[in-house]
């Protein structure tokens, strides 16, 4: 590839922390940002699975991984996973706020206080958490980027996942707030709001719902479900340089599902 | 897995507007990556001269003069496109006029009609035709402007052209999607261009313009290339009727 024009999405040098990485949307951006030049931090609950997935995003990019669990719901244990990627890398250039949960659906009048929190622990509270503390790491070479996945579904409001949709349109807010707070410190922040691809949270949908998937290709303008590698793109796009002047926008990668 | 690529090796672009600005940018950026570029622009030997630089990078490439106001020059430039080059990949409707008229019941009706022709008519036929050639992987990019969603009175005529864009683009879409056929928008900001140079004559009132965006600063005409090689490539293989806001955080 053309020297200048390679330049603009390359991650050398970069460390990136995703989180959710070990499997379906979150691996394959793991996997792409590595392939693009990056370090990366593989985060999830399950510390052996983050290991593993490490080692593996080793094997196939040549980069350095590091494998850390942590709950995203907990917010007093997100400074520690902080402290361990500076102490290992001295650096974050790349935060992917990945990691959610979509349980089983429940109307509005049958949701619990309980059910509630718990959504809002993992998909808004911890991400906005670790973006609060990655921030001031990016600050000091003032230069960032953190990516906030959404959903399509933040738009369009989803029956029966009113917590999920509601939780990821927050999201997108907190991504314009922080976006306008830290451009002045170099940082970018923007979201990507996936539609239906061929991931985990997909593949639960399926087992609930036989035609969920079906259905959701049908919807989109390009009649189908895309599989999790075709998010990487706007991922590694939005990490690099590619991106300098994007700040505070969301990119729904959703094969043109209307919003509404 | 398969890294995604931003390469269009093989491809063949076509970039209106491509003599300067944005356009240009566009244009060497898609060589760079690979692709053949027609250039499209009123001023053939504007045209000429951009082509000889994406020559320069082991490509072909054509310059042809066209007014896309007019439809039968719309037609004539697609079909010396696959003349000359074969086939047609990438369409970037970046040509656009921005007349500033004195008030709302100052606006000519020859001024309308201008802005109209160039900024709405054109690429409307030009998706048209440029669509009916291309196979599944093809992408028409349109360059929007933040007057699209933020009008302000002496852009009415820009911008009401310019939002005509942006739902042609979301219908664009939702036609050529079943045929792989992808169709975004790059809604841009401020950027230092020629056309910005002289709309924006003084320091200061260029310094005005940057403290209003939140990255505080105009954008260079090159950094409307990382945008364009996403949308244009199958990096962005699964995003068609989006518009993409370019604007430092503005909107």
């Amino acid at each position: 590839m053309n020297e200048q024009v390679s330049k603009l999405f390359d991650l050398s040098d970069c460390v990136a922390i995703v989180t959710g990485a070990t499997k379906g949307l979150g691996r394959s951006m793991a996997e792409g940002l590595a392939g693009a030049g990056a370090s990366v931090v593989v985060v999830s609950r399950d510390q052996d699975a983050c290991t593993r997935v490490a080692d593996e995003i080793t094997a196939s990019t040549g980069q350095d991984a590091l494998g850390v669990a942590c709950h995203m719901g907990e917010w007093d244990a997100l400074p520690s996973l902080v402290e361990r990627v500076r102490d290992r890398f001295g650096r974050i250039d790349i935060l992917v706020n990945n990691a959610g949960i979509n349980p089983a659906p429940i109307s509005v009048i049958d949701m619990t206080n309980e059910y509630l929190d718990k959504l809002f622990a993992v998909n808004v509270k911890g991400p906005v958490r670790l973006a609060g503390l990655v921030a001031p790491v990016m600050a000091a070479r003032a230069k960032g980027s953190v990516i906030n996945v959404s959903t399509v579904g933040a738009y369009a409001g989803g029956p029966n996942f009113g917590a999920y949709t509601s939780a990821k349109a927050a999201l997108i807010n907190f991504t314009k707030v922080m976006a306008k707070e830290w451009a002045s410190m170099g940082i970018r922040v923007n979201a990507i709001s996936p539609g239906p691809f061929n991931s985990t949270m997909m593949q639960g949908a399926a087992k609930l719902d036989a035609e969920f998937s079906t259905r959701a290709g049908a919807a989109t303008m390009q009649r189908r479900v895309a599989e999790c590698d075709e998010i990487v793109g706007a991922a590694v796009y939005l990490a690099s340089d590619a991106s300098s002047f994007v700040t505070g926008e969301d990119h729904v990668v959703a094969g043109g599902m209307l919003r509404a | 897995m398969t890294l995604p690529s931003f390469r269009l090796d093989g491809k063949v672009a076509l970039v209106t507007g491509g003599s300067k600005g944005l356009g240009r940018a566009m244009a060497l950026a898609f060589a760079e990556a690979g692709a053949d570029v027609v250039v499209a622009s009123r001023k053939a030997g504007a045209c000429e001269e951009v082509a000889a630089d994406v020559r320069a990078f082991g490509h072909r490439a054509l310059a042809v003069a066209c007014h896309v106001g007019e439809w039968s020059e719309c037609e004539s430039l697609v079909a010396r496109t696959l003349a000359d080059l074969g086939r047609l990949d990438v369409l970037v409707n970046n040509a656009g006029i921005a007349p500033v008229p004195p008030s709302l019941d100052g606006v000519s009706e020859e001024l309308f009609d201008k802005t109209i022709a160039v900024n709405l008519k054109g690429p409307l036929r030009l998706s048209g035709l440029a669509a009916a050639h291309m196979g599944d992987g093809g992408s028409i990019i349109n360059i929007s402007s933040v007057a699209s969603v933020r009008p302000s009175p002496h852009t009415v005529v820009y911008a009401a052209a310019k939002a005509g864009l942006n739902v042609l683009t979301k219908a664009a879409a939702q036609e050529l999607g079943p045929r792989g056929i992808r169709v975004n928008a790059i809604i841009c900001g401020t950027f230092q261009t020629d056309s910005f140079a002289r709309s924006v004559p003084s320091e200061e009132a260029s310094r005005q313009l940057a403290a209003r965006v939140p990255l505080g600063r105009i954008a260079s005409a090159d950094e409307i290339v990382g945008t364009a090689l996403f949308l244009a490539s199958d990096a962005s293989s699964f995003m068609t009727g989006a518009l993409l806001s370019l604007d430092g955080g503005v909107s």
